[in-house]
């Protein structure tokens, strides 16, 4: 043990180092295909101002709905002392992950603005919660974001 | 003479039980380190300033192709090969200096270690930058929240 001591303590980095596998979402990339869902299709758009719009592609409900008979589901969260809120985004994929619990794939666009502190955040609470896992594979996307403002202007006389 | 010659040998019991507790502090901070055992190299320890973001990913890191991105360039296997602040103010999307390097490395995986701070709208060219060399696996590398 005294020699062991010495070597772990001299050896022994502070900093242990954890990776996050990408999936990039850009015009000419290909991401995985999904298995066949009620939820074909999912988008987390984060704005400058951290409001986020939650955008999903949920088959109809009818009975003989086919793959790609969706209807589009928004959802927008306004930020929590101007800051990401992320356990409200939280609840809200958890919500879309009950009702597919087999899709495993999401697809993220922060603002530019955004330091990668931040995004790095965003990731880690769309992968999972206090519950479980949500969605493991994010898409990042790495187009130039055109994003439509937050909040829409009051419409003029 | 005698009792000179024979003179009893001090106690050694204090010293026992001093050690015994001694044994099992080396003990507790041996199962401590051990289990937060680490072996992988600080990053950019020439920038002080430089911190990766911390994530509760637990996935370890391979050893692949490493792109820095820092407050004062954006690094190649340890290679400076752009400035920073050139592209965060510019529009263009394709870091020309960066895909031209990548393109003539092999291997089709590529590590980014951003600096929290940084904006993303550098990262997001990095990325694309290395998507389009043909670096398909990209992964973000972060500090464990679990390391010490």
């Amino acid at each position: 043990m005294l020699l062991l001591m010495p070597f772990l303590l001299l050896t022994t980095s502070v900093q242990k180092l954890a990776g996050i596998d990408l999936l990039l979402a850009g015009s000419n990339a290909e991401l995985p295909p999904e298995p066949p869902g009620i939820v074909e299709g999912l988008t987390v758009v984060v704005h400058p101002d951290a409001a986020m719009d939650i955008t999903a592609q949920v088959r109809r409900s009818d009975v003989g709905a086919k793959t790609g008979e969706t209807e589009a589901r928004a959802e927008r969260i306004a930020p929590l002392a101007e800051d990401l809120d992320l356990a409200s985004l939280q609840t809200v994929l958890r919500r879309y992950k009950g009702l597919d619990p087999e899709r495993e794939q999401a697809t993220l666009l922060p603002a530019d603005s955004l330091n990668n502190a931040q995004v790095v955040n965003l990731m880690d609470a769309m992968r999972r919660d206090g519950d479980g896992e949500l969605f493991p594979r994010v898409a990042l996307g790495v187009e130039p974001p055109v994003l439509v403002p937050a909040t829409a202007p009051p419409e003029g006389p | 003479m005698r009792r000179l010659l024979n003179k009893p040998t001090p106690s050694t019991s204090l010293g026992v039980a001093a050690l015994a507790p001694m044994v099992d502090m080396l003990t507790i901070l041996l199962v401590f380190l051990l289990k937060s055992y680490s072996t992988d190299a600080p990053v950019r320890p020439d920038d002080p300033a430089f911190s990766l973001p911390m994530s509760i990913s637990e996935q370890p890191v391979q050893r692949t192709l490493a792109v820095d991105l820092t407050a004062h360039g954006i690094y190649l296997q340890g290679q400076r090969v752009a400035g920073t602040r050139y592209y965060l103010e510019q529009d263009d999307t394709l870091i020309s200096e960066l895909y031209g390097a990548l393109q003539q490395l092999p291997g089709d995986r590529v590590q980014v270690r951003a600096d929290a701070d940084l904006p993303y709208a550098l990262t997001r060219k990095a990325l694309f930058t290395a998507q389009q060399a043909g670096k398909r696996k990209v992964t973000v590398v972060t500090v464990s929240r679990s390391s010490l």
